[in-house]
């Protein structure tokens, strides 16, 4: 165990919002019923809650006396963050395609989102080329797909928009 | 009840099942030594798509990637100095100087074999105990279930993680996130916040896929750049003589491993590293210093990772109560297939026990057999880039999670728990208390409401019971002496007592 370990950039700033997330728990949990009896289904949620908020509020305790890292200012450690924690490329911007590619999971179904999404993962993240991205994407769907949905008949999502029975098609 | 030995075999004889246990084994060797993944990271995804499984099937499959699991990560622990599954960090420590050495080859051959030894011991300890520690566990009142899941929760948050504060807000989040949804007893909601689909509650599968899947994903990112290290390996079968001089601390870190293993809250990672520790105090004559290669150094871990599998099951199937995260994760695949681990287990379907342990025992063969052969592709599947196996995981886990309730809802789910847990993960938090978490949670607070009720809601009587049953009461001192070992003040008087 490695107590003085110096802090990386956000991670005093992450021990505050993980208190308020608590409180915020401690909160509901208390909303459920309060203190009506010892055996109300609020109680253990807000025992766990309040374990919650005891070591959130030790985590800063000792995020205060541990060595802080290496930048003074605030604008400084914005900068450290970004670049050590959460880099634009190619973090945020792949963690931005992953929602992309959930929110069209459904409308377009599961083959042409994750053939899109795969084409550009592999093209953005290994950069290898559009069509070594497209051979690789092709061939990982089919897998996946004839994997989990012929052998496994795990239920995939469906292309929404070409719903041929809701349409009227019978045939 | 029929013949165990016919349950034991089920899984030799049938051609399904036995290719199931296989492909298991397999996937679970070359998951476990591809850096990125994670033998808790496979189950999770594995166990939505085993829904609609015969549970024999499923679990058939998942000893397999268990088993095996355990065993992959010595391959890159010994090759590329990365312990991909917490349980081979103590095999880093010399397997990598060997490989150094240019003795890879023969550095995996005994690890392999070792790792079938410990495998061997676990499973005929679990074979052996099981049915008399779930005897025993007959006695168990619901405040006792509560203490051993807060000691559960406790052990894998202050063994594994960087502090107890920060594993008791891991594990007291996951407690929170089991319990989102219709309170089981009266039907009121909890965290719902009015809106219907959180009545339902979050599936715990989302969660774990989210926090193991997701998380090392988004954490594999910073690693892209990583060039992919080439190896040279050729014959990885070792040599009798040398296999025949380390039997013996074999067998001896082989019951260290088994009986940490089958504590609750400790796994394979601690019974290697407790094991390493053994053999470095006992062994008085290693091939080379502790550190630099010693293949005692090696034999240890290896031997007491995998008997650790074999003591994890004997808690999770008698008691109900994980013995680590992939147990955790075990756990939910037993529930998903109707069943309820615990004591009545053994009562009521003895025969899945014998399945379970024979099925093992198969999955420990089919480990030596995959670990001693398939060195070209696994030296190929060890060179696959992270910007190709990122986006896979992530494909397997928006799969893995739709398969669930084929529902959307659960895939944003998961990747918020990935989001979250990536942010944990970087900053020095244990997911697998929240996981533990999320399993342990319904239990303990159905056990705490049953134990107060039982004392008519009398605080005062709950406590003295604590103090005054024996099995509490040895449960409650557990529990004290590990806070307290966790406090500054009993770390100051040990290390004044070493040096003294």
């Amino acid at each position: 165990m490695n107590e003085q370990r110096r802090l990386r950039p956000g991670e005093a700033t992450f021990g505050y919002m993980l208190l308020i997330f608590s409180l915020f728990l401690l909160y509901n949990a208390f909303a459920i019923s309060g203190f009506s009896s010892l055996s109300s289904p609020g109680v253990f949620p807000l025992v766990a809650a309040s374990a919650m908020v005891v070591s959130a509020l030790t985590i800063i305790l000792k995020n205060r006396t541990a060595p802080q890292g290496e930048a003074t200012t605030f604008s400084h450690r914005l900068r450290l963050f970004h670049s050590q924690i959460l880099p634009l490329k190619p973090m945020v911007i792949y963690i931005a395609m992953v929602i992309g590619f959930m929110m069209v999971l459904e409308p377009f179904g599961f083959i042409p989102s994750a053939l899109i999404f795969l084409f550009v993962s592999f093209w953005y993240l290994y950069a290898k080329g559009a069509v070594f991205a497209l051979v690789l994407s092709i061939g990982s769907v089919a897998i996946v797909y004839a994997l989990f949905r012929l052998v496994f008949k795990v239920v995939l999502p469906e292309m929404e928009w070409l719903d041929l029975e809701a349409l009227g098609w019978e045939g | 009840m029929e013949n165990p030995i016919s349950y034991f075999f089920m899984s030799w004889s049938d051609p399904y099942l036995l290719l199931m246990t296989a492909a298991g084994t397999f996937a679970g060797v070359y998951v476990g030594a591809i850096p990125g993944l994670s033998v808790t990271m496979a189950v999770s995804i594995l166990i939505s798509f085993t829904f609609s499984w015969d549970t024999n099937e499923a679990l058939a499959l998942m000893v397999g990637v268990y088993m095996g699991g355990v065993y992959g990560g010595s391959r890159t622990a010994i090759l590329l100095n990365i312990p991909c599954a917490p349980s081979a960090i103590a095999t880093a420590i010399d397997g990598y100087p060997l490989a150094k050495r240019g003795e890879a080859g023969t550095a995996i051959g005994v690890a392999t074999v070792m790792s079938f030894i410990g495998g061997l011991v676990g499973i005929l300890v679990l074979a052996v105990a099981a049915p008399l520690v779930s005897e025993f566990a007959l006695m168990f009142a619901p405040r006792d279930y509560l203490l051993l899941a807060v000691i559960g929760i406790l052990l894998v948050g202050s063994l594994s993680g960087e502090s107890l504060a920060k594993g008791v807000f891991a594990g007291a989040l996951g407690v929170i996130i089991g319990m989102v949804g219709l309170d089981p007893l009266t039907a009121e909601g909890r965290f719902t916040f009015d809106s219907i689909t959180m009545m339902g509650g979050i599936h715990y599968v989302t969660a774990m896929i989210g926090f193991f899947g997701v998380a090392e994903a988004l954490a594999q990112l910073h690693h892209l750049e990583t060039p992919a290290i080439k190896q040279k390996l050729e014959r990885i079968t070792p040599k009798w003589s040398v296999v025949k001089r380390y039997i013996p601390l074999s067998i001896r870190t082989s019951f260290i491993g088994v009986f940490i293993g089958a504590l609750p809250g400790t796994g394979g990672d601690i019974a290697a590293l407790m094991a390493y520790d053994h053999a470095k105090r006992s062994v008085k004559d290693p091939s080379r210093k502790f550190g630099e290669g010693a293949m005692e150094g090696l034999v240890a871990p290896e031997s007491a990772n995998n008997a650790a599998v074999g003591g994890a099951y004997i808690p999770m199937l008698t008691l109900g109560i994980p013995g680590d995260a992939v147990t955790a994760v075990f756990i939910g695949a037993l529930y998903i297939h109707g069943l309820n681990p615990g004591p009545m287990l053994m009562i009521e379907t003895p025969h899945l026990f014998w399945f379970t342990v024979g099925a093992l025992m198969l999955a420990n063969v089919f480990m030596l057999i995959f670990g001693l052969t398939g060195v070209r592709l696994f030296i190929k599947l060890v060179e696959c880039p992270r910007a190709i196996l990122v986006p896979l995981i992530l494909i397997l886990s928006v799969v893995g999670t739709y398969a669930i309730q084929n529902n959307v809802v659960d895939v944003y789910w998961m990747l918020g728990f990935g989001i979250f847990g990536y942010f944990l993960k970087i900053y020095g938090y244990q997911v697998g208390p929240v996981i533990l978490g999320v399993i342990l949670g319904p239990l303990m607070d159905v056990s705490y409401r049953r134990a107060i009720i039982s004392t008519r809601e009398s605080f005062g009587d709950f406590m003295l019971e604590m103090v005054t049953n024996p099995i509490s009461a040895l449960l409650s001192a557990a529990l004290v002496f590990l806070v307290v070992s966790q406090t500054p003040m009993y770390k100051r008087w040990t290390n004044k007592r070493r040096s003294v």
